[in-house]
């Protein structure tokens, strides 16, 4: 390690827990301790939902799906799922929200045609990313150079298509 | 592909660093997906302390009614930045995964100390990143004080983010400066090889592997990389583009994910607090409403034939809601300064404004001086040619430039001048 980046290092360390120490000192002196237990339920709550659901569904996904997948559909499927995820997440907000609207003008939209219309978007990015992915060189061939000169070309006729 | 088809050797049960043989869990792509999302808090962290500051006024840092879209840019990229944290998030947690899965747990207290800080932080980005988007859905499944909280945890998630990448340097270094493209990290960088970075000789090629039978040659391993880096920024730039409509009126069409609409609502202007849950449809509409107008002069009561009998101004100004979706409105009403100047005010006393509504955190705002002496700074009485509907804030309401829409005060009942020194 360069003295450089040990002393970075250092001064991140010490001014990154100063950050924190004022968080919490913020925390402590402005929201009242009754509301403390639901704060650290949501807070722990994201842990708990990354570790017992988030990172073995990955780990699944990686163990079982993709290696039974074509390679040139791993990334693209692999994107897809991060893409629905985050869909998840802001699905969950949309059909809550307009659940429980508290006047028309919030989430005015059908939240349904809503995700439906960006689950769409999100199969067509997977679609193009695998076509893109298809012309890219692929693993495993004998004969790198041609297979970077066939890709290219195949990638260069691919917008005409 | 057969061998991709071979069951596992070992049953898959925990399984550890290792396994986690995809280079999409390579430190060069972990640090990459760690800066954008770092930037993105940044960015969320300043603009955040601008709402805080705008709300909560300093002394060293005035804020003013120029530009009037000041507010209205930095809250829309706050919120903006705050759904694209999500993909971001996501990714950074996806990739950087194996970590947790890392043999032996815990190999002393200053390991026991970098994992707990680890904890901070994905337990703080998390928390904020959820109900953030929670909230601005008007969806509050916690008994706490959304902003207190917010504002409290926003400095913990950024000291943590200090903390993990002062933690993480001499890993994040060499790998940001090595290509996504290069084949092997540790015949670039230099740098410690990071565990993730296994040469698949190393692992017996039929073990568990949590994601197996993939990439093995390089060349395909540099192509996932790029690819999944490429698929984080894609689904990014998609939410952005789902969502900043609310904000940028030309791509309303398009924010089929956003919690707002900037063009539906009465009178075409979204609406945050209705007439009645503030609880004032009936003291809005009685016809004995009066402004009561207190200053140096004196007091005097206004109707509001009173106001629209007087000097009418058209201004043009945004809505810009702390929840982030904004609106530009036509607003036709008297200056304030005008009306501060009927009770002995000057442009550069301080106004106090209140309304109708009792009690709730803006039930009143301070208008400080600066605002006062803006051309643009009225108490509406109209919108888009139409009498103000009762959910904008008829009888009148208060409409300054660069102004969070919490503080644009509705049925306004009363506005007293303020001299420094306290005397009213
Ligand atoms: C992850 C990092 C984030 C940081 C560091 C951060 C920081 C802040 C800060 C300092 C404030 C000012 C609070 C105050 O006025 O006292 C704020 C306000 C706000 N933030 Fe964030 N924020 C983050 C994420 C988000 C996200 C993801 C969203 C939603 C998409 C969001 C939505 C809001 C809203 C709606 C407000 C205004 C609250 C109000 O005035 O009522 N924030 N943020």
């Amino acid at each position: 390690m360069s003295a450089g980046v040990r002393w970075s290092r250092r001064v991140l360390l010490v001014g990154g827990a100063a950050l924190i120490g004022f968080g919490l000192w913020t925390a402590w002196s402005t929201v009242p301790s009754s509301q403390w237990p639901s704060a650290l339920v949501w807070l722990a709550g994201g842990v708990v939902v990354h570790d017992a659901v988030l990172a073995p569904l990955a780990v699944a996904v990686g163990a079982w799906v993709l290696p039974r997948v074509p390679p040139v559909w791993r990334g693209p499927l692999r994107g897809g799922l991060l893409a629905a995820g985050t869909l998840g997440v802001l699905a969950i907000a949309l059909v809550a929200g307009a659940a429980d609207r508290r006047n028309p003008s919030v989430v005015p939209q059908d939240p349904l045609a809503a995700i439906a219309a960006a689950a769409i978007a999100v199969v067509i990015g997977a679609v193009v990313g695998a076509f893109l992915a298809g012309a890219r060189p692929r693993g495993g061939d004998p004969d790198a150079d041609r297979a970077t000169s066939v890709s290219r070309a195949r990638r260069s006729a691919g917008p005409r298509r | 592909m057969t061998a991709a088809r071979t069951p596992p050797r070992r049953l898959p049960g925990v399984p550890r660093a290792e396994d986690f043989r995809s280079p999409v869990h390579d430190p060069r792509v972990v640090a990459r997906v760690g800066a954008l999302l770092g930037g993105a808090i940044v960015v969320l962290f300043v603009t955040g302390l601008l709402s805080h500051l705008s709300q909560n006024p300093v002394p060293w840092l005035p804020f003013g009614p120029s530009p009037s879209w000041g507010y209205r840019l930095s809250q829309g990229v706050h919120v903006t930045v705050g759904f694209a944290c999500v993909p971001l998030l996501l990714a950074k947690l996806y990739a950087a995964y194996p970590r947790l899965f890392e043999r032996p747990a815990l190999r002393g207290p200053l390991h026991a100390l970098e994992r707990g800080s680890v904890a901070v932080l994905v337990a703080a980005t998390t928390f904020q990143i959820v109900t953030g988007v929670l909230n601005v859905f008007q969806v509050y499944p916690w008994k706490f004080s959304f902003l207190w909280v917010h504002y409290a945890a926003a400095w913990v998630v950024v000291g943590s983010v200090v903390v993990h990448v002062g933690v993480k340097l001499p890993v994040i270094v060499p790998a940001l400066r090595s290509s996504v493209a290069e084949l092997r990290a540790e015949e670039s960088g230099g740098g410690p090889r990071p565990p993730s970075v296994v040469p698949p000789a190393v692992v017996p090629p039929a073990g568990v592997a949590a994601d197996q039978g993939q990439e093995e040659d390089p060349a395909q391993a540099a192509t996932s990389r790029r690819g999944f880096l490429a698929a984080v920024a894609v689904t990014t730039l998609g939410v952005v583009a789902l969502t900043v409509g609310q904000t940028v009126r030309p791509l309303a069409p398009f924010a089929v994910l956003a919690p707002r609409d900037p063009r539906v609502g009465p009178q075409g202007l979204p609406v945050n607090k209705t007439a009645r849950s503030a609880g004032v449809a009936d003291t809005a509409t009685d016809p004995a409403w009066r402004l009561v107008l207190t200053g140096p002069g004196g007091t005097r009561e206004l109707s509001r034939d009173d106001l629209l009998a007087m000097d009418a101004v058209t201004a043009v100004v945004p809505i810009a809601c702390v929840e982030g979706w904004s609106a530009t409105a036509t607003w036709d009403g008297v200056r304030v300064r005008d009306l501060v100047a009927l009770v002995g005010g000057t442009a550069d006393d301080d106004v106090q404004v209140d309304s109708l509504q009792q009690g709730g955190s803006y039930a009143s705002s301070l208008l400080p001086g600066a605002y006062v002496a803006a051309e643009d700074t009225l108490l509406a009485l109209r919108l888009a040619g139409e009498d103000l509907d009762l959910d904008h804030g008829y009888p009148a309401r208060l409409v300054a430039p660069n102004r969070p829409g919490v503080l644009q005060t509705k049925w306004v009942a009363r506005m007293t001048v303020l001299r420094p020194g306290g005397a009213a």
